[in-house]
């Protein structure tokens, strides 16, 4: 993929894209994978820095949050930095961009960009729709047949395993049953 | 408008609003506090039928619940409207889940060690104004039902913040919001309708599964053991928890999940609980990992227990991962 794309994206990202930018990344973005996974990454590291919108679970996403959330700054500077490159070199690039987190994973199906001027008023969202040439296939699945397609690593297990655990001493300890309905939830996932 | 024309005006709307006061507020004046401890109260001792929808991460959750006080014994029913039918009794500190034949569920030990634990989560609860700030907001319809509204807010970062809907009646909790520092709901638990006093009959505290169900039994240790276990030393500790927090129990065990021992704490502020799982290193562990289910989270770190032999430290709680993991972070193994 060329610097000249990951610039339009990033660009596009900002709000700073003209319409002919936007349209051309969008184009693009619906015929590349390798496009679209960059597409995620910025979407992911903005909401990153924004803290906004929970991470996938287990997945890089939360790592990089609770990094940045423990205050190890250089650290999470350097992830953002290799990951999302010139949009990260610019000062307060999380600060500026207002908005709504984009759910990762969708290409390119709906783009809100707020603007945010110095005082802080938030001018009306510009929003581009644009038609994924097809839904992505898990769109279909119901949760049941999207975890008998994953196999759970062994410590994902083991992780349920305490937070079951955890639940159910809390539930019984606390003599009430609004701790059982988490345990009842966490049986039956 | 000169201001002697906007004067009656104002005059009535000052009448109005203390007239609707007077009318809406006929229950005598209770202080945040007081809610939150009349709340606390009424899941003890309030009989109801409901039924409810649990909202946590990306799952949404219908059931229903039967509640029964009879002579100060409790008697629940929590009964899954949704998926393979599942139910969970109580009986007193007895709880039996119950399910289908060939319906999985997780195999974990039976008994679940009382300690000291309910005793410091009743004590811490009345600290929690230390680390909570107790408001009102108003009231609300819930169920049907008119509530007040109570929001319990963290004074710091390091925990979550609640909102509570609280039957104005009898102070049952019609719905609960779990709230992170942004405001970002977590869990939502929220009854659609309940039947709040009144008898409950035997046959709706009885379990619908019949002949061929699996039933697991979950009670809470004897005070023997509670006396034994006692004895026993966990060697490890947290050197850093957020303010507040106290060790509210411990025990030594092996999990069927692991043929090794596994070392619990759980620390708990009067609202907030968390766990601490020490075990020797699994080999096919990685160095460090968070998961997340609604607003649980589950943080893997690795330490140095005796003799260096390295040590995989879990910390699970309705926390936030920051927090989690600054707390999995400090955990030191103690010699004696």
């Amino acid at each position: 993929m060329s610097d000249q794309l990951k610039e339009s994206l990033s660009a596009v990202m900002d709000g700073e894209a003209d319409d002919f930018e936007m349209r051309r990344v969008l184009d693009e973005t619906s015929d590349s994978p390798a496009l679209r996974g960059v597409w995620e990454r910025y979407h992911l590291v903005r909401s990153v820095m924004r803290r906004e919108g929970r991470a996938p679970m287990n997945s890089l996403g939360d790592r990089f949050w609770s990094r940045i959330d423990a205050g190890e700054g250089a650290d999470a500077d350097h992830v953002v930095e290799s990951g999302i490159g010139r949009a990260a070199r610019r000062s307060a690039w999380g600060q500026r961009l207002g908005g709504v987190a984009v759910a990762a994973g969708v290409a390119a199906a709906v783009v809100i960009g707020f603007r945010v001027n110095e005082t802080a008023t938030v001018e009306a969202p510009k929003v581009a729709v644009v038609e994924p040439s097809a839904p992505p296939a898990a769109m279909a699945l119901f949760d049941d047949e999207m975890r008998d397609r994953v196999a759970p690593a062994a410590l994902d297990v083991q992780h349920h395993a305490y937070m079951v655990h955890h639940a159910r001493h809390v539930a019984l300890n606390n003599r009430s049953v609004v701790p059982f309905v988490k345990v009842a939830a966490f049986e039956s996932r | 408008m000169s201001s002697a024309a906007q004067r009656p005006v104002l005059l009535i709307a000052l009448w109005a609003s203390l007239a609707g006061t007077a009318v809406a507020d006929k229950a005598p004046e209770r202080t945040p506090d007081e809610w939150l401890e009349r709340m606390n109260r009424a899941f003890l001792e309030v009989s109801y039928d409901g039924v409810f929808t649990y909202y946590s991460g990306d799952d949404l959750a219908t059931m229903r619940v039967v509640h029964s006080v009879v002579n100060g014994t409790q008697r629940e029913r929590l009964i899954h409207m949704n998926g393979a039918p599942r139910e969970i009794v109580r009986t007193g500190d007895v709880v039996e889940c119950i399910l289908q034949p060939g319906d999985e569920m997780l195999e974990l030990e039976s008994s679940i060690p009382s300690g000291p634990f309910a005793r410091a989560f009743s004590s811490a609860f009345e600290g929690v104004s230390h680390h909570y700030t107790l408001s009102l907001h108003g009231t609300d319809r819930v169920a049907n039902r008119q509530s007040v509204r109570l929001a319990v807010m963290p004074r710091d970062v390091q925990r979550y913040g609640f909102r509570l809907w609280i039957d104005q009646e009898t102070g049952l909790l019609l719905r609960s919001e779990l709230v992170d520092v942004k405001g970002t709901k977590l869990e939502i638990f929220e009854f659609a309708t309940v039947k709040i006093g009144g008898p409950i009959s035997e046959q709706d505290l009885a379990p619908e599964l019949g002949a061929g169900a699996l039933r697991t039994r979950l009670s809470l240790e004897s005070t023997q053991a509670e006396a034994a276990s006692a004895k026993q030393r966990v060697n490890w500790e947290a050197r850093w928890v957020p303010d507040g927090f106290t060790m509210a129990s411990w025990d030594i065990r092996s999990m069927p999940s692991s043929t090794k021992s596994v070392d619990t704490l759980m620390y708990s502020d009067g609202l907030a609980v968390f766990s601490v799982f020490i075990e020797e290193m699994p080999e096919n562990a990685s160095t460090s990992l968070v998961s997340r289910s609604g607003a649980t989270v589950a943080v893997s770190e690795v330490v140095k227990g005796p003799k260096d032999a390295h040590h995989l430290v879990t910390v699970v709680g309705e926390i936030p991962t920051a927090t989690a993991q600054k707390i999995a972070q400090s955990i030191r193994y103690v010699s004696n």
